[in-house]
């Protein structure tokens, strides 16, 4: 393999001998097998069908299901591991009258009618049940006394057996008894997990003697890329908890890439047509500060780029096998990148299969096994949305475009909005019709092009750097012991069925299968307490609950397996004292019936994070602080994540009788806080005040305790958190947390208030369900509202606030208002919306007036609202941005005013206001002065001609005149007026040297021109139009003549 | 009173300072062509310099072809870019309008994380070694000899700058005669100024006497800008980045009370009057004369020159050039050099005398070419609007000498400066009342 490695770098770059560096894996250092022990760090699991190895527990022959584990070791070696001997099973409950002896003829007629049911047999198997055992133990599901059941477990053959075998006993294919199966639904992997202790991305000692490396002599031969390839039995390997030592985590490699391809104007790229162009590629370690390796791939020479390799190619077909080598030799643990899932990878594959590349496809870690896209259909809580997937056997896909969504709520997910909003800076962006030009003129723009594309694959590195997401998803693994692809690829649900089973197995409970019914039944969520609006001045004291359903499951035993039906009571003797009612009116045994299972692993989520906290306080290392801060949180989302299992109806195990419980319990408690604090705090009982609760949501309470100072309503807070607690079981808890000071309290889950936690200084603003993030809204009212809560809070300035906003509304009418400001976006989805909707429409329009770069699928298209005749609907308002700019078209300021300011505004002013908002606000004086624009299109245009006018007085100038800038009545006042104009003429000359020269540092040269056209960028509407503007200025400064210069 | 400038001698006079404002101005261009040019214009001096300093002996490489070659030495060449996390930034302001929190105002804006960058039409390498970023600033052209380090870094041992250019032979004169300069008169004040104008305009006019009779042998007289004001009246910038602001009235009175002034200045000497940064002319360099229709009354006389800032000329075969102030104080803030006077050194050296327009001083987008770049050396070299007057002869490679004269605000300090033609001596002379 290394000779063939050579000739393909060599034939890498035809024209140009280029340095390049080596990206392979060091080499490993294992001199005798028997005496070595191999550890490595586990990233990605899977299994395939294989024959028996010999010695190995398991069936002796036929198809037997091996476990494939792919991991690294500490010194950065790349590791297959095979793992034989595992067989899968599952659970049913046996009818009351089944013995030990029965168990030989259930097998048997099992075995056979699993056999009789295949639909084909090319593997000859005769034996498909290979073992029926029986078990002690108790269905997770409802109390039903402490009395153990007989379980059968069955282990099958291989995994296609078990909804098989477990279909044919519900239908009665043994005596025509109706079968109940039990964690029939669990999949192998996660069932070997389970029964193996072994959690996400943790560490596997396989100890000496026991594994066996395979080499080019061995039996079973070289499969896999890995540098080192080996068999071990089930039974012996050792999976390390992650703790201490086995905390740390391998040397990762992480590769992010990104593509460019030659599209046509208006048509989103076609892998069948369009070819990639470049593909730049960053590669990183875990943990390293530096890259290991940077480089980009062109097509057709590239000119040098000083911080990154290049490696031209005459043709699009050896650029791809080239890249597909050179993946291979770097044999990464991670791929990453922005969209690579639906975008980049499948882009590539279906690319290479459309030229007919013969190796490119090979980009997993398996020898014969090609990387295929999959279209799969999933379903989320946002309705159906399809994916693509690709399978990279032992490389696990990490889009950050997936990670961004799943843990950011942001406006949107582009790569330079993300980057905005997370790293803080823009991101220039070429419009993808450039990229086809700067590909086809010479070396030097295509170097231009390799620059920009380098940037977009290190952008996502940083990112994950800086929001440490795959630090706190691989502690997200090992806390809840699933692998780091599925907390990628499936829900929430996943993680608690793995750490139930766990826990369950430990605790001799087996999980039934739940049947999905839909169900309308609906129980009432968490409650609030009507919040009593206003702009408080006094400062609130905030009284949180600390995990607040976790804590409620715990105090009360809400289990699965203390779930009590109400015939079941008396049924079973038990009395009132071992049971408890809850608030939802449903029974549950207390713990000292038996304890449940979802309180233990609450607790010990709990205690965990306890455990990492502390451990965080000590820790000097910045890579282990990481590690630890990442599992308090995982620990943190997992404790609570439970409560929503629970309560999923489509899920796994609903429990509705638990999730109502808890809210149920959850309200009784905010409410009871309300009257423990108001009865307490009050003058009666020798306090300043009567203290008031003006709002209660899910698990916090805010109380005016009517004091002036911070000091002592945190006192009283404190206080009174300490107080109340007592009254509630262990380990409920009430905690101060924080006081706002002052508080906008606007409606239920709209508040905003100033947050401290000490005295001489606030923590920050805190808004919640205040709109600042809807992506339909422009961005001048995320500003204004934003200003307004600012001056309301920090400068606690009401009238400033109020003359603000009148001030903005004024700027509004008077088109003083940036464009870029009153930009909308939104994404085209489909071609035909059956309501017809603004972007739609421009889309349309747009493309009429341009087909050759009209929008297309899956552009997001930014529009303003124009102005338009009375009663046209404001679908047919919008308009382009650019095109507004250029041809001076009018904003339509009564729409921005209405349909996007005035809510918004009139929520936040209302507590203060009152009912007298809206007449303040929106039909003030300051409404009055409107300017009117003239348009140079649209259908007046044509009829009128221009006639120049005097820039003092405005009137037509007179005959003789009409080339000077005024008339003769305002000449006396021409230097006066000159200066005005000059004045404003300085300030455009100000901002448009401003504006370029931070475009400039933005893009990272002095010497190129500025390509960029990121319309999510605040500055880029004010570039265009300071240029404009500018030249409108130009031209009238001309108009009082050139300054002159005499020469003696 | 025609008979007093009858009485001063009057030199040969030449404005050479057309390249200032003969150029188009042409708002669709961008910054990137004036880099270009810059450096089209300084290559083929550092290429005569390199020869000079290092001989041939080590190959002149362009930046972008470093990552084919194996040189373990070689010459680059290249802008300066100077990335500093202090700089002023319109997205920071944008972002920060957003928070009321106070934000720190910085008027010295250099930083430990400072970091330097050469970069040619295609390239931009990290420089780190021999090269002290202190007293460096974006935009100015040099040659470093270094190696390259990998992953876009660039280990400079050596540098080389333009150096100062070759200067026409200084006439000999054989009396004494003198130029005055006065920079900052800040009309807008005039209460501060009114007693020390009226002295200074009285002493010119030869109403006062002078004991060695300098005043009648002043023969011409430069106004080195910001002769309405000398501070910009701070006016909060608001959501709406287009609202036209108001000129102040206050502005327009002094700007009428500057036509006066001139008008009498002008009926006794020849005057040039330069645009500052805080007159009516346009803001960004080079600032354009400022338009006659706001001096009706003194642009009647010949005698008195509206002219450009920057403002070449020649007088008497001597070569003068400078500005306003802008460059300089510009210069000051973004590095460490310690004086105005090092500052148009280092511009001398630099073989430029606005390297940071238009990175951080606004500038035309110019892009046929650089007007700032240095073609003769002069042999007086002024900036107008520093905090004191200061002065030096500095001396280039090949023996030319230079007379910086740093001009301080006269509002604050009353005082202007004076040389003398004759023998470059200059001094100071103070109008305090």
């Amino acid at each position: 393999m290394s000779e063939k490695r050579k000739e393909e770098s060599e034939s890498g770059s035809p024209n140009k001998k280029f340095k390049t560096v080596s990206v392979q894996r060091p080499e490993i250092e294992i001199k005798n097998v028997e005496s070595t022990t191999l550890t490595f760090q586990q990233l990605e699991f899977d299994h395939y069908t294989g024959t028996p190895y010999p010695n190995m527990p398991g069936a002796p022959s036929g198809p037997v299901p091996v476990m494939r584990m792919f991991g690294v070791t500490e010194a950065g070696n790349s590791v297959c591991c095979h793992i034989h001997g595992f067989s899968p099973y599952f659970y049913v409950l046996l009818p009351s009258d089944f013995t030990e002896s029965d168990c030989h003829n259930f097998r048997k007629v099992l075995n056979n009618a699993a056999i009789a049911d295949m639909k084909s047999n090319p593997d000859k198997i005769t034996e498909a049940v290979l073992k029926v055992a029986i078990v002690r133990g108790k269905s997770l599901m409802e109390y039903q006394g402490n009395e153990d059941s007989n379980f059968a477990k069955i282990t099958v053959v291989l995994p296609r057996f078990i909804s098989a075998c477990k279909r044919l006993l519900e239908n009665g294919t043994y005596k025509n008894y109706p079968f109940t199966a039990f964690e029939s639904n669990v999949d192998i992997d996660l069932r070997f997990m389970v029964d193996t202790k072994v959690l996400g991305c943790s560490w596997i000692e396989l100890p000496a003697g026991k594994w066996f490396k395979r080499t080019k002599n061995t039996k079973f031969s070289i499969t896999s890329r890995c540098q080192i390839e080996c068999d071990v039995s089930w039974e012996d390997f050792i999976a390390h908890a992650p703790e201490n030592e086995w905390a740390r985590v391998a040397p990762f490699r992480l590769h992010s890439f990104d593509i460019e391809c030659a599209g046509r104007k208006g048509i989103f790229p076609e892998a069948n047509v369009d070819p990639v162009i470049q593909i730049a590629n960053i590669v990183k370690l875990y943990g390293a500060n530096d890259v290991l390796t940077r480089n980009v791939f062109t097509l057709k020479s590239c000119a040098p780029i000083g911080h990154a390799e290049v490696r031209c190619f005459n043709t699009e077909e050896e650029m791809l096998e080239a890249w597909g080598q050179f993946v291979r030799d770097l044999d990464p643990d991670v791929f990453t990148g922005y969209n690579i899932n639906n975008f980049d990878i499948p882009y590539l594959i279906d690319r290479a299969k459309h030229l007919k590349l013969k190796n490119f496809d090979y980009l997993g870690r398996i020898l014969n096994i090609r990387s295929v896209v999959k279209e799969t259909i999933n379903q989320t809580k946002f309705g159906k949305r399809s994916f693509k997937t690709v399978n990279f056997e032992g490389r696990v896909a990490y889009d950050m475009l997936v990670v961004m969504k799943r843990d950011f709520k942001l406006r949107s997910y582009t790569l330079n909005n993300v980057c905005k909003e997370i790293l803080g800076e823009q991101k220039e962006d070429v419009h993808y019709s450039i990229i086809t030009d700067l590909q086809n003129g010479d070396e030097q723009t295509r170097r231009r092009l390799a620059v920009y594309c380098i940037k977009d694959a290190d952008l996502p590195l940083r990112l994950l750097d800086h929001v440490k997401s795959f630090t706190n998803d691989i502690e997200m693994a090992r806390v809840t012991g699933v692998s780091i692809t599925s907390l990628l690829t499936k829900g929430e649900q996943v993680k608690v069925v793995a750490q139930l089973l766990r826990h369950s197995q430990e605790a001799g409970y087996f999980m039934p299968i739940h049947q999905y019914t839909p169900s309308t039944e609906q129980y009432e969520g968490a409650t609030v307490i009507e919040p009593k609006r206003g702009y408080y001045t006094d400062p609130i004291a905030t009284l949180d609950f600390s995990s607040l359903y976790p804590s409620i499951m715990i105090a009360h035993n809400l289990c699965y397996s203390t779930l009590l039906r109400p015939l079941a009571k008396d049924k079973l003797g038990l009395t009132s004292d071992e049971v408890t009612t809850t608030p939802a009116q449903n029974m549950f045994v207390k713990s000292s019936v038996r304890p449940g299972l979802l309180p233990q692993i609450l607790q010990q989520l709990l205690a965990a994070r306890k455990k990492a906290k502390a451990a965080l306080k000590d820790e000097k290392d910045p890579v282990m602080r990481a590690v630890l801060d990442g599992r308090q949180l995982a620990l943190k989302i997992s404790a609570n994540s439970v409560y929503g299992f629970t309560g999923a109806q489509v899920g796994k195990l609903p429990c509705l009788e638990i999730s109502g419980s808890v809210t149920a319990y959850g309200r009784s408690m905010i409410e009871q806080t309300r009257l423990e604090v108001e009865q307490h705090y009050c003058v009666a009982n020798g306090f300043e005040n009567d203290a008031q609760v003006v709002y209660g949501d899910t698990d916090s309470v805010m109380v005016n305790f009517r004091v002036k100072t911070l000091e002592r309503a945190m006192e009283l807070g404190r206080e009174a958190a300490e107080l109340i607690s007592k009254k509630f079981v262990q380990p409920i808890k009430l905690e101060f947390e924080k006081v706002y000071f002052p508080y906008l309290l606007i409606n239920k889950k709209r508040y905003a208030g100033l947050y401290f936690t000490r005295t001489d200084k606030y923590d920050k603003m805190d808004c919640k369900g205040i709109e600042t993030v809807r992506r339909d809204n422009c961005t001048l009212v995320v500003d204004v509202i934003n200003t307004c809560l600012q001056k309301l809070l920090i400068n606690r300035d009401p009238d400033g606030a109020i003359a603000y906003a009148k001030q903005i509304i004024s700027d509004l009418l008077q088109n003083n208002v940036d464009i870029s400001q009153l930009v909308i976006t939104k994404e085209l989805t489909k071609a035909d919306y059956a309501a017809k909707q603004a972007h739609v429409e421009l889309a349309k329009k747009m493309t009429k007036r341009d087909p050759g770069n009209a929008p297309k699928l899956g552009d997001r298209i930014p529009y303003v609202i124009t102005s338009a005749a009375k009663n046209t609907p404001a679908f047919q308002k919008a308009e382009d941005p650019i095109y507004v700019l250029e041809n001076n078209i009018p904003i339509d300021a009564t729409y921005y005013l209405e349909n996007q300011l005035s809510k918004p505004l009139l929520r936040i002013f209302q507590p203060i206001l009152g009912d007298n908002a809206e007449s303040i606000l929106l039909r003030g004086e300051h409404t009055r002065t409107k300017t009117v624009v003239t348009s140079k299109v649209g259908a007046l245009a044509a009829f009128t001609r221009k006639k120049e006018t005097c820039m003092g007085c405005r009137s037509v100038l007179p005959n003789g005149y009409e080339n000077e800038a005024l008339c003769p009545y305002c000449k006396p006042k021409e230097s006066t007026l000159y200066q005005q104009e000059l004045n404003h003429h300085r300030q455009l000359e100000d901002r448009f040297g401003a504006l370029f020269t931070e475009c400039q540092r933005c893009m990272g040269s002095l010497h190129e021109e500025i390509l960029c056209t990121s319309r999510d960028c605040p500055i880029f509407y004010i570039r265009k139009k300071v240029q404009m503007e500018l030249e409108t200025s130009q031209k009238r400064m001309i108009r009082f003549g050139e300054p002159l210069e005499e020469e003696c | 009173m025609p008979e007093d400038i009858s009485e001063r001698k009057v030199l040969d006079y030449q404005n050479l300072s057309d390249r200032f404002k003969n150029q188009k101005k042409d708002f669709t261009k961008q910054y990137c062509n004036i880099y270009n040019v810059r450096l089209r214009q300084m290559k083929q001096i550092l290429r005569k310099r390199i020869i000079k300093k290092w001989g041939d002996k080590y190959p002149i490489c362009d930046l972008h072809k470093l990552s084919e070659t194996d040189y373990s030495k070689c010459i680059v060449i290249g802008t300066i870019f100077k990335d500093q996390k202090l700089k002023p930034s319109v997205l920071k302001q944008l972002a920060e309008s957003n928070s009321l929190v106070p934000q720190p105002v910085h008027v010295h804006f250099t930083d430990d994380s400072d970091t330097l960058y050469l970069e040619d039409e295609l390239q931009r390498y990290e420089v780190i070694g021999n090269l002290s970023k202190d007293e460096l600033v974006t935009g100015i052209s040099c040659a470093l000899l270094g190696s390259d380090l990998g992953k876009g870094k660039f280990n400079a041992e050596d540098f080389c700058f333009a150096g100062f250019q070759t200067q026409i032979e200084r006439p000999i004169l054989n009396e004494d005669l003198y130029v005055l300069f006065i920079s900052g008169l800040d009309l807008v004040h005039i209460e501060k100024t009114l007693l020390s104008i009226r002295l200074l305009v009285n002493w010119l006019s030869g109403l006062i006497p002078d004991a060695n009779d300098v005043n009648t042998k002043i023969i011409r007289l430069i106004i080195a800008g910001n002769s309405t004001r000398t501070s910009h009246e701070k006016i909060k910038s608001t959501i709406s980045l287009t609202s036209r602001k108001v000129e102040m009235p206050e502005v327009i009175e002094s700007v009428k009370l500057l036509d006066t002034i001139l008008l009498e200045l002008a009926q006794v000497i020849e005057v040039d009057v330069m645009p500052g940064e805080h007159d009516p002319s346009n803001h960004i360099m080079p600032q354009q004369a400022m338009h006659h229709c706001m001096f009706p009354n003194s642009m009647a006389y010949k005698s008195l020159n509206q002219v450009s800032n920057p403002y070449e000329c020649e007088l008497a075969g001597l070569r003068f050039l400078g500005s306003s102030g802008q460059p300089v104080s510009n210069i000051l803030g973004f590095c460490e050099i310690p004086s105005p006077l090092k500052v148009l050194e280092s511009c001398l050296k630099w073989s430029h005398i606005a390297p940071t327009a238009p990175d951080t001083l606004g500038c035309f987008p110019f892009y046929e070419n650089d007007p700032f770049v240095i073609e003769h050396c002069p042999h007086v070299m002024f900036t107008g609007n520093q905090s004191l007057f200061d002065t030096e002869i500095v001396t280039g490679d090949d023996g030319q000498q230079v007379r910086l004269i740093s001009i301080p605000e006269f509002a604050n300090t009353k005082t202007v400066a004076i040389l003398n033609l004759k023998n470059l001596d200059c001094f100071p002379m103070s109008f305090s009342v």
